[in-house]
């Protein structure tokens, strides 16, 4: 299913901006939405996920057109999603939760709905847990509960935010991987502001700041995008300074080496690197801030 | 998939339930009030054998009435704001059940929750004058009397102790409550100070039990009513129509928040 968002606008308390003309194709598959914090991520998945009314624009998922009340109905009944802070009822156990949202999403009949929470909670390798209370579960299990609720009536949208923040490595890359293999037959989209989360998971992918959509494009455009500005800098002197940005710093035995994005004219002994998604994030962000939208049209 | 009202509203109505009946605090704060009402007067044991079983069994549920339904009504504030607290109406608002029926479910199934152990109490009663009289009578009335002297009061506490913190900071509702229960429930005309404890919106259900059981109270013969049958039933009527009206309120207060965020 494919979501069109056209010219986007949503004003909170009648002066703050948070989204600001919005325009952006979302295809089927993995899409991410990318941006620091306060950007209009979640502003934006709330109001795809028909939580909040845009203050103007329009937005069709499919043939539904989201933005009227019989829209966000009908886009609540294919979605699942996981909001960036999930709640959960600690005192119910996994199976009661899943069991209970079940029936708030149309599931009635008492059979086939255990069936299902029973298949997410082995999809999510909760099963040995499911009759222990959610109050004793950690970040990561109650993460996992979120998307099992998530899937609950095999959404065609799912819209998942932030889904990986305050996980361990191990249960990010564990979630990672669920999400890839969840987008193959439905729209996914994936907000966060962790890039690697995008570069693992997303062939295409949006990229906001302050409100506005600053790039709409695959991964490998904007990888393309830092081509010829990445540089590692190996040095024993003070950290480069100059018209750049230091992405890592590894710390050799009698040097540092500092991975850098910015013009070739800062400094001399640079040498080129092959950017990542990273990379390419980080010098529209930089372009972003200097404004320099010239040198960086939107792909 | 079916997103009707009914599904959603007997599934909120059976996890609230359960939800609430876990609550410790729901047991313990009940049954440390219940030794206001086992150590008070008019309990089944403080009556004369020929004082009539419907008076008894009247009296007791009155008594029941008294000071428990302070606790009911306190333990039920939290509620909608626990929803808020555990960030979860992000969630529940992305559903396609409706509000309403999530709203009327919280307040069926936590209030029925919550009655519980009143109710543990109040049957306990009922269960001494059946052992004591040896008169059968006692269990259908002693269930009629709390359908129709407790319920009515305790569907009108919980309407206004779940949907009024949606605009009361929690603990000023129940100071505020607390406050009511005494000035409109246990104050006497006597004293001079103008209280609704002698009108049909009494949730003490002293209508209902000089109405239908014969039994009149201090507070309400003070008030100069007679006690009818209808009156009864009047304020029954009112208490529930009170109860409904509140949450058709909050309802459209809810959904008129929602819209302008």
């Amino acid at each position: 299913m494919q979501i069109e968002i056209q010219n986007l606008t949503k004003i909170y308390n009648r002066n703050v901006r948070a989204l600001d003309g919005i325009d952006l194709t979302i295809p089927n598959g993995m899409f991410g939405l990318l941006g620091p914090n306060g950007a209009g991520k979640t502003t934006l998945m709330r109001i795809l996920a028909g939580i909040l009314r845009p203050t103007s624009g329009e937005i069709r998922a499919g043939q539904i057109d989201a933005t009227t009340d019989t829209g966000r109905q009908a886009i609540k009944a294919i979605l699942g999603y996981l909001p960036q802070e999930l709640g959960l009822y600690p005192d119910l156990t996994a199976r009661e939760f899943l069991d209970y949202i079940g029936i708030l999403k149309g599931l009635n009949d008492r059979r086939a709905r255990a069936q299902r929470v029973n298949e997410l909670l082995e999809l999510v390798a909760l099963d040995d847990v499911a009759k222990r209370k959610l109050k004793t579960f950690s970040g990561g299990m109650k993460r996992r509960v979120g998307i099992a609720q998530a899937l609950l009536n095999d959404p065609r949208l799912l819209i998942v935010d932030e889904p990986t923040a305050g996980l361990d490595p191990e249960e990010r890359i564990r979630f990672r991987n669920l999400l890839s293999d969840l987008g193959g037959d439905r729209t996914v989209i994936l907000s966060t502001h962790i890039v690697e989360d995008i570069a693992q998971t997303c062939r295409n992918l949006a990229i906001l700041g302050k409100g506005k959509l600053l790039f709409e494009g695959t991964t490998a455009d904007l990888i393309d995008a830092a081509r010829g500005k990445v540089w590692t800098i190996t040095t024993d002197g003070p950290k480069p300074d100059g018209d750049l940005i230091v992405v890592s710093t590894l710390h050799l035995a009698n040097e540092t080496q500092y991975r850098v994005v910015g013009d070739a004219t800062f400094t001399s002994g640079a040498q080129p690197a092959d950017p990542s998604l990273e990379d390419g994030y980080i010098w529209l962000m930089r372009a972003a801030r200097s404004e320099v939208t010239t040198t960086f049209p939107r792909l | 998939m079916n997103h009707g009202i009914w599904p959603a509203l007997c599934g909120a109505t059976r996890y609230e339930f359960r939800m609430q009946l876990r609550r410790k605090s729901v047991w313990i704060a009940t049954f440390v009030a219940s030794l206001t009402v086992i150590a008070g007067l008019g309990n089944p044991w403080n009556f004369p054998h020929d004082t009539a079983l419907p008076v008894v069994v009247a009296q007791w549920a009155v008594v029941c009435n008294a000071f428990l339904p302070i606790v009911f009504g306190v333990l039920l504030a939290d509620r909608l704001p626990r929803d808020r607290r555990l960030h979860l109406p992000e969630l529940l608002d992305a559903l396609p059940a409706p509000s309403g029926s999530r709203l009327t479910g919280k307040y069926f199934g936590s209030a029925v929750a919550t009655a519980t152990p009143i109710f543990i109490i109040y049957f306990s009663g009922i269960i001494y004058m059946l052992a004591d009289r040896h008169d059968p009578l006692a269990i259908p009335l002693g269930l009629s009397a709390f359908l129709a002297i407790n319920l009515p009061g305790l569907l009108f506490v919980a309407a206004f102790s779940i949907v009024m913190p949606a605009i009361l900071w929690v603990p000023l509702y129940q100071f505020l409550f607390v406050g009511y229960w005494f000035w409109g429930n246990l104050l006497s005309p006597s004293y001079g100070i103008p209280t609704i404890s002698t009108t049909w919106l009494t949730p003490r259900g002293s209508f209902a039990a000089a109405g239908f059981f014969s039994h009149a109270d201090e507070i309400m013969t003070m008030g100069g009513s007679t006690g009818s049958t209808w009156e009864g039933a009047a304020s029954i009527a009112l208490l529930l129509c009170s109860a409904a009206l509140a949450l058709f309120i909050a309802q459209r207060y809810l959904n008129w928040q929602r819209a302008r965020q």
